[in-house]
């Protein structure tokens, strides 16, 4: 069952799934609430113009993908930050001179590096050595490092950025060192989920935790727990199906999301027909009303009444009142 | 902890100038001391604006501490741009703002953090589920000097919630509250880092009519509690009982009292 784990190259995989599959959602939770889940993607396009420099000098692809995405971030925030319009069109621009330049360069490789190509756009893990897993461990280190300490700052920048520069936070500051972090994390997943779909490691399993969690710490945590496992049983599909780690890594992120999504859709539709059938009469009338039976209570800084053993709380809506169940 | 005894009583009968700094003890003054000796606010021919060009031309307000002054004013008059001169998002291009008798920094984005300030959004961003509790816990980054703050982080946040009658909804996730609950929070955002005055930008603005009543109350509460506030609003009526005076913003010029009828006609 579990043979994957005699061969060298699957142990490492899998530690490099692990690793890939904890940070992205972490880096993912803030990008998703700046709402800005395509930017990992775009930070992919200008990585491979890095690996595409990297491939032709000979010098390691890793490091010429981190200068490229870090240095994109660096000028997308500065971009974002002084430009008044056209700030979308600018990261279109840089985009695209990403991916197109990293195609123009690979094919000037001596070696024809169509195969490499394919293996950092889609993800090669099996092929990841020990020096590989070393540096990942550093950049995940990194990140970690960086979440720990400017979590909190990160946090409030994208809750509410006008408000965190009101109280003096170093606002330009911060939303740089967040594509940078998204910039670090696209790197580092490159070899397990390829350039192309790095952005899904980052915000999909986010999609998925929002669902349950009721609160950014929890979406936070749930995400990454959610990432660790479907890297790592993606992973161990891909070489069951002998297919890239990638695409069997996102399938199963995809799917997951798909399945509580619809779980989700079920209980709250089997909650509302219960309370349906449990209040037959529900809302006949008005609580406070003439006619109204309920005791009232005070609740916080709202009246609730009491309905067969727990409280209805008024809400306004456009059409009247109703009562969520409290 | 925050409780209405620890807070400065209002000013009776202060001057309207700030006492001479001679008064206060050089360094480590206690910040109740400073609030006493000072209005909350001085704002002196202060121009505010945006890449330079002017919108707010030669403003004047001085507010007392413990006192409550409506902001009024058209839309497009200026008001939110004085708002977010005070708190460092529009620039100060000419005058003097003081806060609690020290200069506000003019340099964008490097603005006191003795000011909390509560923005017109309602929702915050429904991306991700996030607690009344975690947003209120940003406001703590304002406070510089943690070391003074008293009190773990979590029992200022919680303090912060009682005092505007949300201590029962700190685990809530924000996309849960109704509009004038989440007004409320944002207003906590603002008080747990102790201010010395809070403005609020149109607190009412897409609130339904008991969320308004609620605001009411929470200002009323604050009110009493000895806090000093500028709200900035359309609907005077509702405030009524809690406003001490009205300032009226019209084409850029702050004027006392209430708008006359052809001010805000006339700003269109």
């Amino acid at each position: 069952m579990l043979e994957l784990l005699d061969y060298g190259f699957m142990r490492r995989a899998l530690v490099a799934a692990v690793l890939v599959g904890t940070i992205a959602p972490l880096v993912g939770v803030f990008v998703v609430q700046r709402r800005m889940s395509l930017i990992g993607d775009g930070m992919g396009h200008v990585a491979l113009t890095g690996v595409a420099v990297g491939l032709l000098t000979g010098a390691a692809p890793v490091w010429t993908a981190l200068v490229a995405a870090v240095a994109a971030a660096v000028l997308l925030e500065a971009v974002r930050a002084t430009g008044r319009t056209g700030g979308d069109l600018a990261l279109a621009l840089l985009f695209y001179s990403g991916i197109a330049g990293g195609v123009v360069l690979v094919s000037l490789t001596p070696n024809g590096g169509a195969a490499n190509l394919v293996a950092y756009l889609f993800g090669s893990v099996t092929t990841t050595t020990w020096a590989d897993l070393a540096v990942f461990a550093g950049l995940a280190v990194i990140v970690l490092l960086i979440l720990a300490v400017w979590g909190r700052v990160l946090y409030a920048v994208s809750e509410d950025e006008e408000f965190a520069m009101a109280i003096g936070l170093p606002v330009r500051l911060v939303n740089t060192l967040l594509l940078v972090l998204v910039a670090t994390t696209v790197v580092l997943s490159m070899r397990v989920v390829g350039l192309l779909l790095i952005s899904a490691l980052m915000v999909v399993p986010v999609a998925t935790a929002r669902l349950f969690a009721r609160s950014f710490v929890r979406t936070l945590l749930l995400a990454s727990v959610i990432g660790a496992v479907v890297a790592v049983l993606g992973t161990a599909g891909s070489y069951y199906t002998a297919t890239p780690s990638g695409g069997s890594i996102v399938l199963l992120a995809v799917a997951t999301f798909l399945l509580a999504a619809a779980a989700v859709l079920v209980a709250r539709r089997a909650a509302a027909w219960r309370r349906r059938r449990a209040h037959p009469d529900a809302h006949a009338h008005v609580h406070g009303g003439p006619n109204c039976e309920h005791p009232a209570v005070a609740h916080a800084d709202h009246v609730d009444y009491l309905h067969d053993g727990h409280r209805h709380s008024p809400r306004l809506t456009p059409t009247g009142v109703d009562y969520d169940e409290h | 902890m925050m409780s209405p005894t620890e807070r400065p009583l209002p000013a009776v009968a202060q001057p309207a100038v700030a006492l001479p700094a001679v008064a206060q003890p050089a360094v480590a003054q206690r910040p109740a001391a400073d609030v006493i000796a000072a209005p909350a606010l001085v704002v002196r021919k202060a121009t505010i604006g945006y890449r330079g060009r002017p919108v707010v031309i030669d403003a004047d307000l001085t507010v007392e501490v413990g006192e409550v002054v409506a902001l009024l004013g058209a839309n497009g008059s200026g008001k939110t741009t004085l708002v977010r001169g005070l708190v460092g998002l529009a620039e100060l291009l000419n005058g003097h703002i003081e806060v609690a008798g020290r200069p506000v920094s003019a340099r964008l984005g490097r603005n006191s953090v003795r000011i909390g300030y509560v923005p017109q959004r309602l929702s915050p961003p429904a991306g991700i589920p996030t607690t009344a509790m975690e947003v209120v816990s940003t406001g703590l980054l304002a406070r510089r000097t943690l070391w003074a703050a008293g009190g773990s982080a979590k029992a200022r946040v919680r303090a912060a919630l009682a005092e505007i009658g949300l201590a029962g909804f700190a685990g809530t996730p924000v996309f849960e509250l109704s509009g004038g609950q989440q007004r409320r929070v944002l207003i906590a955002r603002a008080l747990v880092a102790d201010p010395g005055i809070v403005i609020l930008d149109e607190p009412t603005a897409g609130v339904d009519r008991a969320g308004v009543m609620s605001l009411v109350a929470t200002l009323a509460d604050l009110k009493a509690a000895g806090r000093t506030l500028v709200v900035v609003t359309h609907e005077i009526d509702v405030f009524g009982g809690v406003v001490d005076r009205t300032v009226t913003m019209v084409d850029g010029h702050l004027m006392p009292g209430a708008p006359r009828q052809g001010d805000v006609a006339g700003s269109h």
